[in-house]
């Protein structure tokens, strides 16, 4: 019986070997599949072995084939040539070290910075390039903490400051090598040098300046020197300086202030310090002095050696300079640098005002003043700040009509204890100290304010004129005291016009050209410009022409003495002819008795103030007299009694 | 017959017989006289002559020199050092100066044959 299922499935003998043929290959096609798989991961393999060996540095040539089937060897050093041309060229130092901490690379920029050669450098450790006080700081080079500062020692023995960065070390062929650069400093300290120079020093003349006369000052205190322990400040100070710039400009004045400089530094024993500390301001400093004869004895040198006439401007110039010298023993506590300075200048002011070419030396008595000034700097802040600052105003008159036509502001010191102070013991203060461009903006805001109160109230909206006094400081500040006057003008209101600004005629020719130009923005606000104090300067007619001025106000010293002074009448006479010649009025200050009136009124003079009329008043009282004073006053303009008149 | 055929026939034979004598045949492709083929080729010689003493056959071949050869052999880097035999073929990239990888990558027993791979 034949098994059907067996029969069934006998395939014929050609169908099996078919379906043999097909499983040989497919198990061909897999064997295939599989040695080309294995071959792939091997070639990936290899290529990853490849890509490994050339990040560490253990290859050397490449098969690189660029366009297919134009393969080509690549050579890694050739590859490397442009960085090693770019660090070649480099201008700063770079170099291989080694482990052990030798060079095995340097560049021809880190050899020239050491004066050698690179065949030289290379096998060397690293630190005989170094300087052997910098050599600790080359074991804190770390790429993470920075760069470090180090000197490096030349062929020659010189030292050159550089900074040395350093990069993260890597292997090559089994060797740590990190790859370090060296900048050059020397330009970078010359440059800080010269900075630091600059700082301490008078670009003019190269002497050293108040910083570092200062600290040289503060350390010569600060010694102490066996007997000779004397220090000792020359405050030199130019006479009439500006005088030579004015005649010759400012490029002769330069020259002759080197000139001084050289012959100051000449006159001084070595090792004194000549110090140029202001325009015209020289302080020379002298230690190890025996006695105040020797300083003095150093000032005679100074002054005979400027006695010599110069030769910088187109004639001989004689200068002569005055000297303060102050003096402190070597290690005093109670002595500063800048006390010393104070005492010093003290002298030297003293000196000035006793005439051209004197030397001072200061003392005790010149030492109170000194402290009595810093305690008014101190107080006059205070009464600025704190209200003690009043003005007082004294009636202008018209001398023809005999009637008001506004005030002068006057201004007055409420000392808490003292009193009222007059403004001739603060106000030349404030002007040395600069605190008057406070004071003076505050005067010019608070005069505006009174006349827009009393144009309202007793002028009935005609203008009164307020005239306010303008320091030679005010003037010289120029923008700041435009400023001032602008602000004044559009707080209070008033017509600009009936503001007068009083200058005296020595503020003006102090700077001629500069004062010209505040001047003439001030007279561009619509203001009005009176020349304060006239006569009682050096008159310089030549340049009063050029000036916008409105009015001439006569000194009160030369009204007092109209009809009985020949020689004050005269230049009375002279100052209102002047005036007219101008075609600008004339005031005259310090009308006492109707004398006084009726001559001016003979000479033409337009307007006129004094105790004939009524002193300087405060706001309220000066407001009564107003009144009475005014165009339109109700009172009678009967002149004042001379008693009632009460002014220091 | 040629003496070129003869010659070439003498080289195979020889070839044969130097393939029967030693067990190990390796190629080191280098890139000149660099310093780097120089350590390859002491590296090479070194660890043949500690591990493989009287068992090998070392020769170098320059890729500037040899292009062909480099190309055959899918070299892609010098230097490499290349098993020839026993089968199958190995590479190893680099200078060979880590004995251990070396030894490890080429499958080298100092005193067996290598274990099949």
């Amino acid at each position: 019986m034949t098994h059907p299922a067996t029969q069934g499935t006998q395939a014929p003998p050609g169908g099996q070997t078919a379906q043999d043929d097909q499983a040989q290959d497919l198990a061909l096609e897999l064997a295939a599949t599989r040695a080309e798989l294995a071959e792939l991961r091997e070639k990936l393999d290899e290529y990853e072995q490849t890509l490994r060996a050339i990040r560490l540095g253990e290859v050397d040539a490449l098969l690189v084939a660029a366009v297919p089937g134009q393969e080509q060897v690549f050579t890694l050093s050739s590859a490397d040539r442009p960085y090693r041309n770019f660090v070649e060229s480099m201008s700063d130092g770079a170099a291989t070290v080694s482990s052990s901490g030798l060079v095995l690379y340097a560049n021809q920029a880190l050899a020239t910075l050491v004066e050698s050669t690179c065949r030289q450098i290379v096998g060397a450790p690293l630190l005989d390039l170094v300087q052997p006080s910098s050599r600790p700081s080359l074991h804190r080079l770390d790429p993470s903490s920075g760069p470090v500062e180090a000197a490096l020692s030349t062929t020659t023995g010189t030292s050159v400051p550089v900074r040395i960065s350093s990069s993260a070390p890597f292997r090559v062929n089994g060797e740590t090598i990190t790859c370090i650069t060296v900048i050059d400093l020397t330009g970078e300290r010359l440059a800080e040098a010269k900075l630091e120079h600059l700082a301490r020093h008078d670009a003019l003349t190269g002497l050293p300046n108040r910083t570092l006369l200062t600290e040289r000052i503060a350390a010569a205190i600060a010694e102490r020197a066996g007997t000779d322990h004397l220090v000792a400040l020359l405050f030199c100070d130019v006479d009439g300086f500006k005088n030579v710039n004015d005649a010759y400009g400012h490029q002769v004045g330069d020259q002759t202030l080197r000139v001084l400089a050289r012959r100051l530094s000449d006159a001084v024993r070595p090792g004194d310090t000549v110090a140029r500390i202001g325009g015209d301001e020289f302080v020379v400093l002298c230690r190890g002095l025996s006695e105040v004869q020797a300083a003095t004895a150093i000032a005679s040198r100074i002054r005979a050696a400027i006695a010599v006439p110069l030769r910088t401007a187109p004639n001989p110039l004689d200068i002569t300079i005055s000297i303060g010298i102050a003096l402190a023993p070597g290690g005093d506590p109670d002595t500063s640098a800048d006390s010393l300075l104070r005492d010093a200048d003290e002298a030297m002011y003293k000196a000035k005002r006793q005439g051209p070419n004197v030397i001072e030396v200061f003392d005790e008595p010149l030492r109170v003043v000194a402290a009595s000034r810093l305690l008014m700097l101190t107080e006059l802040r205070r009464a600025r700040i704190g209200g003690e600052l009043l003005l007082h105003y004294q009636p202008v008159m018209n001398l023809e009509t005999e009637t008001s036509t506004g005030t002068e502001a006057l201004i007055r010191w409420q000392h808490p204890a003292r009193g009222l102070v007059p403004p001739d013991q603060f106000i030349p203060f404030a002007e040395r100290t600069g605190l008057i461009i406070d004071i003076g903006a505050w005067v010019l805001g608070e005069a505006c304010r009174q006349a827009s109160i009393w144009t309202g109230g007793i002028a009935g909206g005609q203008p009164m004129e307020m005239s306010v006094n303008v320091s030679g400081r005010q003037l010289a500040q120029g923008a700041g005291l435009v400023h001032d006057v602008r602000r004044a003008l559009a707080d209070s209101g008033i017509d600009p016009n009936s503001l007068v600004l009083e200058v005296t005629e020595s503020a003006l020719m102090d700077d001629a050209a500069a004062a010209l130009r505040v001047v003439n923005e001030l007279k561009s606000l619509g203001v009005r410009i009176a020349i304060d104090d006239f006569g009682m300067g050096y008159s310089s007619l030549v340049y009063l022409k050029n000036f916008p001025v409105d009015l001439l106000k006569i000194d009160r010293s030369f009204v007092a003495g109209l009809g009985h002074d020949q020689q004050d009448s005269a230049i009375v006479r002279s100052v209102i002819d002047l005036a007219h010649a101008l075609g600008i009025k004339a005031v005259a200050e310090g009308i006492e008795t109707t004398e006084h009136l009726r001559i001016l009124q003979g000479l033409g003079c337009s307007y006129g103030q004094g105790f004939l009329w009524s002193p300087g008043l405060p706001p309220a009282k000066a407001g009564d007299r107003l009144r009475l004073l005014s165009p339109t006053g109700t009172g009678t303009s009967a002149p004042l009694s001379r008693t009632s008149a009460i002014e220091s | 017959m040629t003496g070129e055929h003869d010659a070439a026939l003498a080289r195979y034979e020889q070839q044969l017989v130097a393939a029967a004598v030693a067990e190990y045949v390796f190629t080191l492709f280098v890139s000149g006289a660099s310093e780097m083929s120089a350590v390859a080729i002491g590296n090479a010689r070194s660890f043949c002559e500690r591990h493989l003493a009287g068992r090998y056959r070392l020769q170098v071949v320059d890729v500037h020199r040899d292009l062909a050869t480099m190309m055959a052999a899918d070299v892609l880097a010098a230097p490499t050092l290349l098993r020839e035999a026993p089968l199958p073929r190995r590479k190893l990239v680099g200078d060979l100066s880590d004995t251990a990888r070396v030894l490890a990558a080429l499958n080298i027993h100092e005193s067996s044959g290598p274990i099949a791979s």
